[in-house]
């Protein structure tokens, strides 16, 4: 009976394609491959990373980018952040990548370990490159775990149904060296750049990932002189590391420098302006119908857009004035009445301060508008605004347009185009650059630093620092000196490109970036009858707090007279050493008596659990313990 | 004790009622009617010819004494008309009982002699049954009064005061009404004769009915009579409560999104549980269940047990067998015009803040860590006067979006009747459904026309046509209700918002005002449907007595074509300095963007069966031999072009030229199933039942090798009433009968998709192109294409097994004073299809692309129990019957994938607690001190005004470990219903009452102010430094939030008590304006639909399932209606 009825109840997929169709053509395999780009998420997350760094702030409550950046992360609510619950929970998926990686590793492998098996019609030339590619990317991907969770299990069989899941987590090195065969493998079978088209994987992307990647694993995190037994948390220590990154870094500036492949682009903003900049080695390169939503996250509101990240006050600090001087050195020439004026030139370009020319297209066209993040207070004067009094009542312009959709007082320039409209299908066409020259200048001159050769370091800070648009003095410091220019230079030059977060951590500086008082600032227009004051304060970035009972900025007065009132010192002063010296910031007194530092880098016994990323809870109860928890968590 | 208790309690009511018959909860089509035609042709024929004729079409056996009948008796009939009319005619002088499948005929009683007289006499006499058992409680009253009437004692005698030409009528519910001229006697005995029952009414099983009474499976049922009285305008809705043993849950009330959940005996499987629905014999209409309407609905049939094994691979969720009306032969044309005018509001809105609570809430929240106000006293105080309208509302968005009332239509013509060889039901219907939205862009349209005709082409071949073409529109904005829609954003936005200026002009922002209308574009879907059956019934008892073939082809085709246009809107935007209004567009997209779908699908089914049922002597034989194989296709485009110059024209063409704008895309799916399957049936005298169900059915969702699978039934039943040592010791128990059953069913339902499809290829490894990545990127200058691969293959995948007992216990009491079937039930389901992402670490990369595996158990269990009374009072003007129902269900997993918790956290695991059991923390109480947060475990990042959750662990942490299994969830254990109907002169009276218990429904109220709007609830009793005692949690996104931390706080009983339907209708009395011009019947009415809810959930509807108030509301409805009969 099953024999006449075979013909009936036989039925083929017609919304799928079989697997000999796709491992068989070179069309298709392509595509397969093509697919695997997207292991890992591009950074314009809504919860965009910076915001759980000392960069920026992000102004949507009760998501787990708060939760991260408020030190709470844990191995349960890092769950929630990538899988079921609110809407929000996509929003950090650049950091919880776990899962996500191992479904594409999955992928990867299934493809590496199958394609010899079909592919009659794929020529060897090109299943060797489409295989190069992979290589690459699973290296990509690696490299993007142990950066975030230091020794990870190595998968490099694809799994199926009836098999035994008892993976445990390699050790750190071990895992170094499985990316760099990777990487190895991966360079032998891509192409030169010349022979390959924008986007995709040539031999120079495989140098620029080996520079990343021996620079954190030679950084003190994972390379630490002060605990140099290896294991999986960290590698053991050996200064070779730091030879191995100066060597793999000069490999890919040398194709810039000595063979001309790269440059730095003209102009700070080319590098998301202009798909073509000769600065960018590889870049996601968004689609004309699936373009990125950094437009629409970013942007302010009043131009429909959801400022999801403003740019903090520590932020703003860190870029130099004109003169190379921070704003706090004695000479730089920064005035409060305008604190936003006479800085480096990237400040404008990444940031947007009040009264900038902000300017948007709609369907109408193109409009500039200044920008104007004040509250207006009518009839009043700075003495209105006396330390202990109540502030008063003040009248907005435009109360839910401006201010009420901004804490912080800044406003993110970076990645926004205003001649692309701001909308929910943004769609214009724009790279993110994964990697770009300047961040290659800026791993040689760290590597150049930590092997002894400073003036190597010097010039390629100094590149950075010349290029047509910036000019900034020249960096003419040695020592630990030269250190604190390496550490700025990178926060300036890479701000906002998710680098921030893991530089604090691999340089194991971040308890002491990440318990700075968090704050932005507001500007105030006071209006007497006679004239217009405007005037500056430091808020704190918890609420809309137009109403909190903050002071002007620097609020060195207030905090004496805090001190004489409570007999306690102002402890938002925050000590910073800049260039060999010591300062002091004062962040006001908002931040001492009202609230609690909205950032915060915990310390748990002696560990420092935020310097890596917790293992999902559920991934440690399904390993039944072969795979093993971060410390301190 | 208890039982001869029992017993007096029957009999004093039997004391106090006047006439009681068992009443089921419908009228269905009867196998064996005394009411239906046959035609006898006989010239001088015996006796036995004519009695061979009758029985041949009626099937009905004669049963009688050779010495009653005279065998030498020639007689010549030649007439169509009623089994019951011919009988009569051919025995005048006999009494003619039927009963189940027999007619009895025994003497007629000689009529006594006239006297005249007319002064009042006192009358006595006796009422007995048929069979000579004196009645209790038979009214005996004169005709045309309702004055002195006298009540039979417990030796069925009366005594009555007449006048002597007086005619009395005797009336016992069970029995038919008896007349009598008293013509001057003193005594009058009445011989009452049984009334025709449901018991003996036939209930619709898989390919084929069955007599209630020899009935030995589960089978619940309702009727088309009962569902009109639901004023929903969605039929699923109306089941809710009338069917024993099904879980009938209302979770959305959109119109056009509005079908029920339906479960039967509660879910078995962690699959899909949803039950097979087959309209007219065919299935695979599932869809077009909820969209018939109650006038053209003869019959509900619910197969729950092994009975359901005649559907084989697709009846483990047990299977609804849905009956359209038909016309009867030898009947005048009837036409009837319905109309229902209907005013829905939602049944309950959760109630958010005003901008008074809001406001002073965010700020007592704020000073719970310290922070300033956000809202200082100026501020404050504009709220509180609402002085300043512009700057200040205070919006209660769900006024601002929602209509008092809102109306929906129904009307309907149906033309029925036949003639001698054709019988034809013609219906025309109509449905309107407004949205509940001011200026709602929500809108629901359906029109559908039925014709079932029927033609009796020669004496033995029937031949059937039925058509059902239907169009339904539905009409949304581009904003959608559900999933984070209109509700989602109207319950979270702020009231110190607006949706209008003062002036009117609409303000900016997302404003639910806008997103209701029709100003962004809209979102239309035409469903085109049509069903056609083909069938023909051809009698083969020429060649062997009791023979049939039947056959039919159903082909049915489903349209779909939805049209989403989205587009700019205006809107004004106020500057505060200049005090001037400006116009602006808003978008959400930049341009306008158009995407349309095409749907085709065609399902072709074809049914062969062959038929037997004979009784030799008391040896009744029944068999049936199928064969059935249906195939589906569906055809699916898409297009659309995602920007316009211009939303001046809403069509294709009109779209960008640019290619890179293109959004197209289309596949098939195809299905094929082949069955054979058959019954064979045995029963003595209707007193020893027996059946055997079997079916061999294949399915293209499995691997070759797994595709073929044999699913069994058995089941046996005992009619106690029917042995002597009851039906002659304990008279009073006029029907008990004892059924078992046993099945294996099947379920293929494999990795069910989002659109209802079933992901049939998971033995194989396939491969599909993604669109709308977000993370795609270009290589080159041109976009790529992207394939990745699906599921990881599981060539083992096959059927999910469910083995199924069930025990039944039917009986009734003196033909009905008291009714009831009581089962007893059990389902083991295993083979149950998941996946193991529960318990398969993610370094795999498998769990988020793992098959279904054959490997879940789960167990069902529980009880039903129906309960039926039924009372005549006064002279039979008022009527009543009460029908009860009840279950308990309640399933509980023996295996399925799990993740290993360990050891120490037993309290975790899912195994051996019902499906959809979740774990929640466990709220001891509120950190209302700094002592509280010091000592006791915390979550991390707790503050005051934070739960306290229990440390089930005991490790001094609130890990995710410290969450409790929790047995209840929003498919209650426990439903129930109450039907309630009476009559009285030209009124009637309807009344549904219906619950569950045994439920809990988890929320997440709104508690944080940053991103919206407060539960009122939440932000009045919210912890705060000046609220220090209450036992609420803070505001704010804490670690209390119930979207994330799921606690035992939000965990909240969903029992309820719902008047589901009351209607109450009169029947205008028959006048001379009715007669002249042809009026038959008019009934007016007034009905109402969950008119009241008794719930201990007072924010939200206890049906709703939706944690985050985010689903359009069930409905509240008033309905006034008229039906004209012609």
């Amino acid at each position: 009976m099953a024999s006449c009825t075979n013909d009936f109840l036989d039925k083929t997929p017609l919304d799928k394609l079989s697997e000999d169709a796709v491992f068989g053509s070179a069309a298709l395999a392509q595509s397969y491959v093509n697919a695997l780009y997207t292991v890992i998420p591009d950074p314009f997350q809504e919860g965009n990373i910076g915001a759980i760094s000392d960069e920026g702030y992000f102004r949507y409550g009760g998501t787990s980018t708060r939760y991260i950046a408020s030190g709470y992360m844990t191995p349960d609510n890092v769950m929630y952040m990538s899988e079921g619950g609110s809407a929000h929970n996509s929003r950090t998926t650049i950091l919880n990548i776990w899962n996500r990686a191992y479904e594409w590793i999955y992928r990867m492998n299934y493809f590496l370990n199958n394609l010899d098996r079909y592919g009659g019609s794929i020529d060897e030339k090109d299943k060797d490159r489409l295989k190069g590619e992979v290589y690459f990317l699973r290296a990509w991907t690696y490299t993007n775990l142990i950066e975030r969770y230091a020794g990870v299990p190595i998968v490099t069989k694809a799994y199926s149904l009836n098999d035994d899941y008892n993976a445990a987590r390699a050790n750190f090195d071990d895992c170094v060296d499985f990316i760099l065969q990777d990487l190895e493998q991966a360079e032998t079978l891509t192409p030169d750049k010349s022979s390959c088209v924008k986007g995709r994987i040539n031999k120079d992307i495989v140098m620029a990932l080996r520079s990343r990647l021996t620079l954190i694993a030679a950084s003190p995190l994972f390379n630490d002189p002060t605990r140099p037994e290896g294991g999986i948390f960290r590698g053991t220590y050996s200064a070779d590391k730091w030879t191995r990154a100066f060597n793999a870094s000069k490999a890919i500036v040398d194709r810039a420098d000595v063979e001309g492949a790269y440059a730095l682009d003209n102009t700070y903003d080319g590098y998301w302006k202009n798909t073509d900049s000769k600065e960018i080695i590889w870049g996601k390169f968004f689609t004309n119908t699936q373009g990125n939503k950094a437009q629409l996250f970013y942007s302010v509101v009043y131009f429909n857009g959801w400022t999801a990240f403003e740019p903090t006050q520590a932020m703003a600090l860190d870029y130099e004035m004109k003169n190379g001087k921070k704003i706090f050195e004695e000479g730089s020439g920064f005035s409060i009445k305008h604190p936003y004026a006479g800085r480096d030139p990237r400040f404008y370009k990444s940031v947007a301060s009040p009264f900038s020319v902000y300017a948007n297209t709609d369907n109408t066209g193109y409009h500039e508008t200044v920008l104007d993040l004040s509250l207006y207070y009518e009839g009043k004067t700075k003495a209105d605004f006396a330390y202990g009094k109540k502030e008063p009542d003040y009248t907005s312009k435009s109360k839910h347009l401006w201010h009420a959709t901004n804490n912080m007082g800044l406003e993110l320039n970076k990645w926004y185009i205003p001649t692309s409209p701001i909308t929910e299908s943004e769609t214009g066409s724009k790279v993110y650059p994964w990697f770009r020259l300047a961040e290659m200048y800026l791993n040689y001159a760290e590597a150049a630093y930590n092997v002894g050769k400073e003036d190597l370091c010097r010039e390629y800070l100094n590149k950075v620092r010349s290029r047509s648009d910036v000019m900034m003095p020249e960096v003419t410091e040695s020592g630990e000196s030269l250190w604190d220019r390496v550490v700025n230079e990178r926060r300036v030059e890479l701000a906002f490109e998710a680098f921030r977060y893991f530089d604090v951590r691999r340089w194991k500086t971040a308890p002491f970036y990440e318990n700075v008082p968090f704050a932005g600032m507001r500007t105030m227009i006071l209006q007497s009858t006679s004239a217009t004051d405007t005037v500056y304060r430091v808020v704190r970035p918890y609420d809309e707090t137009k109403n909190s009972t903050c002071y002007y900025w620097p609020t060195s007065d207030a905090s004496k007279a805090y001190k004489e009132a409570n007999g306690e010192d102002v402890t938002t002063l925050f000590t910073y050493k800049w260039l060999g010296k010591e300062y002091q910031v004062d962040y006001g007194d908002c931040c001492l008596n009202m609230c609690p530092t909205q950032k915060h880098f915990p310390k748990v016994g002696d560990e420092y659990p935020n310097y890596l990323m917790p293992i999902p809870a559920n991934e440690i109860t399904k390993s039944k313990g072969t795979i093993v928890q971060n410390p301190g968590y | 004790m208890r039982n001869s208790s029992m017993v007096h309690y029957f009999l004093s009511i039997r004391g106090i009622v006047m006439a009681i018959v068992l009443m089921m909860l419908a009228t269905v089509a009867r196998a064996q009617d005394p009411g239906q035609t046959i035609t006898v042709k006989a010239e001088n024929a015996t006796v036995k010819e004519v009695l061979s004729q009758i029985e041949n079409q009626s099937k009905y056996s004669f049963v009688y004494k050779d010495a009653d009948i005279d065998f030498s008796k020639r007689v010549t009939i030649n007439k169509t008309s009623t089994v019951e009319k011919i009988v009569n005619e051919i025995f005048p002088d006999k009494d003619v009982l039927f009963e189940n499948r027999m007619i009895i005929l025994t003497p007629k009683k000689q009529p006594v002699q006239k006297t005249d007289g007319k002064s009042v006499i006192t009358i006595k006499g006796v009422v007995t049954s048929s069979d000579g058992e004196p009645q209790i409680g038979a009214v005996i009253f004169v005709k045309g009064t309702n004055t002195g009437a006298a009540t039979t004692d417990a030796a069925g005698k009366y005594t009555i005061r007449a006048a002597e030409n007086a005619v009395l009528v005797a009336s016992l519910l069970g029995f038919k009404d008896a007349e009598q001229k008293v013509n001057g006697r003193t005594v009058v005995d009445f011989e009452l004769v049984t009334e025709e029952t449901l018991l003996e009414d036939a209930v619709v099983v898989g390919y084929g009915t069955q007599s209630k009474l020899t009935l030995t499976g589960s089978v619940a049922q309702t009727s088309g009579r009962e569902l009109v009285k639901n004023s929903s305008v969605n039929l699923s809705q109306g089941l809710a409560g009338r069917l024993s043993g099904v879980i009938v849950n209302n979770r959305s009330g959109e119109p056009g999104n509005d079908d029920a959940v339906m479960f039967i005996r509660g879910r078995s499987t962690l699959g899909d549980n949803s039950p097979l629905i087959i309209i007219d014999g065919v299935p695979g209409r599932s869809d077009e269940f909820s969209r018939l309407t109650g006038d053209e609905i003869e019959s509900v049939n619910v197969l729950k047990d092994a009975s359901a094994a005649i559907y084989g691979s697709r009846s483990a969720n047990g299977v609804i067998l849905v009956t359209t009306k038909r016309g009867k032969n030898n009947a005048p044309p009837q036409v009837t015009f319905t109309y229902d005018l209907g005013l829905q509001q939602p049944t309950r809105l959760v109630e958010m803040s005003d901008a008074i609570l809001y406001t002073n809430a965010y700020n007592s929240e704020l000073a719970i860590t310290g922070a300033a106000p956000m809202y200082n006293e100026t501020q404050l105080k504009h709220y509180e006067t609402g002085d300043d309208q512009i700057l200040y509302p205070n919006t209660d968005w769900f006024k601002e979006i929602i209509k008092n009332v809102s109306a929906q239509h129904k009307y309907g013509v149906s033309i029925n009747g036949g003639s001698e060889r054709v019988a034809y039901f013609i219906q025309f219907n109509g449905q309107y459904q407004d949205g509940i939205y001011k200026k709602s862009a929500t809108d629901y349209n359906q029109y559908s026309i039925r014709s079932n005709i029927d033609v009796q082409v020669t004496k033995s071949l029937k031949l059937g046509v039925s058509l059902n073409a239907r169009q339904q529109h539905k009409n949304y904005s581009a904003f959608p209700s559900d999933d984070y829609g209109i509700f989602y954003i109207a319950t979270r936005s702020k009231p110190t918002g607006a949706a209008y200026y003062p002036n009117g002009y609409l303000r900016g922002g997302t404003n639910p005002a806008v997103l209701v209308q029709d100003l962004t574009g809209y979102d239309k879907t035409t469903i085109n449907t049509i069903n056609t059956n083909f069938t023909a019934n051809w009698d083969l008892s020429s060649l062997t007595k009791g023979l049939s073939v039947n056959g039919s082809l159903a082909y049915d085709v489903v349209g779909k074509f939805r049209k989403n246009w989205q587009k700019n809107w205006q809107y004004w935007s106020y500057d505060e300095i200049t005090e001037l209004y400006e116009e602006k567009t808003a978008s959400y997209w930049s341009t306008p963007v158009l995407k349309e779908y095409q749907t085709n699908q065609h399902t072709l089914t074809l049914n062969a069966n062959l038929n037997y049922d004979r009784d030799f002597g008391g040896h009744h034989f029944t068999g049936l031999l199928g064969f059935e194989q249906s195939s589906y296709r569906l055809d699916y485009l898409k297009a659309g072009i995602n920007s316009y110059d211009s939303d001046i024209l809403d069509e294709l063409f009109a779209g960008s030229a640019n290619k890179d704008w293109y959004d197209i895309n289309g596949y098939a799916r195809e299905t094929a199933r082949r069955s054979y399957f058959g019954r064979v049936g045995y029963d003595y005298k209707s007193k020893y039942l027996f059946q055997f169900i079997g079916r061999f059915d294949g399915s293209e969702n499995f691997p070759e090798d797994n595709r073929w699978g044999f699913f069994p039934g058995v089941s046996a039943g005992w009619r106690l009433s029917e042995e002597p040592f009851i039906k002659d010791n304990v008279r009073w128990l006029t029907n008990l009968k004892l059924r078992a059953s046993y099945g294996e069913q099947g379920n293929d339902q494999v990795g069910v998709l989002s659109d209802g499809s079933v992901d049939a290829f998971q033995y194989m490894t396939t491969y599909e192109y993604t669109s709308g990545n977000p993370y795609q990127t270009q290589f080159g200058d041109s976009d790529a294409s992207f394939i990745i691969p699906g599921k990881v293959p599981n060539p083992n995948v096959t059927w999910e097994v469910a083995k199924t007992w069930n025990l039944g216990l039917d009986g009734s009491i003196n033909h009905g004073i008291i009714g009831w079937e009581l089962e007893f039930f059990k389902t083991k389901r295993s083979n149950i299809l998941c996946t193991r992402n529960a318990s398969i670490p993610y370094y795999t990369g498998l769990p988020n692309n793992l098959p279904d595996e054959n490997i879940g158990i789960v167990n069902n269990k529980g009880v039903e129990l129906q309960l039926s009374h039924e009372n005549k009072v006064a002279s039979g003007e008022f009527v009543y019957h009460v029908t009860g129902n009840f279950m308990f269900a309640k399933n509980s997993i023996t295996y399925m994938d799990e993740t290993p918790w360990g050891d120490k956290h037993e309290y975790m695991n899912l195994t051996g607690h019902p499906m959809g059991a979740s774990l929640y923390y466990q709220v001891k109480g509120i950190n209302k001190t700094q002592a509280d947060l010091e000592n006791n475990p915390q979550m991390s990042g707790a503050t005051l005004g934070d739960f306290i959750y229990e440390d089930l662990d005991k490790d001094g942490k609130i890990t995710s470990y410290d969450r409790k299994r929790c047995d209840l969830t929003v498919v209650p254990q426990i439903v129930y219903g109450l039907n309630f109907d009476a009559t009285w002169k030209n009124f009637d009276l309807s009344l549904l009452l219906q619950g569950q218990a045994r439920a809990r429904y988890y929320y997440a109220p709104l508690t944080d102010p940053v991103s919206g709007n407060l539960e009122k609830t939440a932000a009045e009793n919210a912890w705060t430094l000046d609220n220090r005692g209450s036992d609420y949690p803070r505001l704010g996104s804490t670690v209390s939030n119930g979207s994330v931390n799921r606690s035992s706080f939000y965990y909240r009983n969903a029992a309820f008590l719902r008047l589901k339907n009351l209607e109450l209708g009169y029947t205008i009395p028959q006048n001379i304006l009715f007669t002249k011009i042809g009026v038959k019947n008019l009934r007016v009415y007034l009905a109402g639909y969950n008119l009241l809810t008794i719930s201990g959930l007072k924010n939200v509807d206890p049906e709703t399932s939706d944690e985050s108030y985010q689903t359009y509301p069930q409905m509240r409805i008033f309905n006034a209606g008229v039906k004209l009969t012609f």
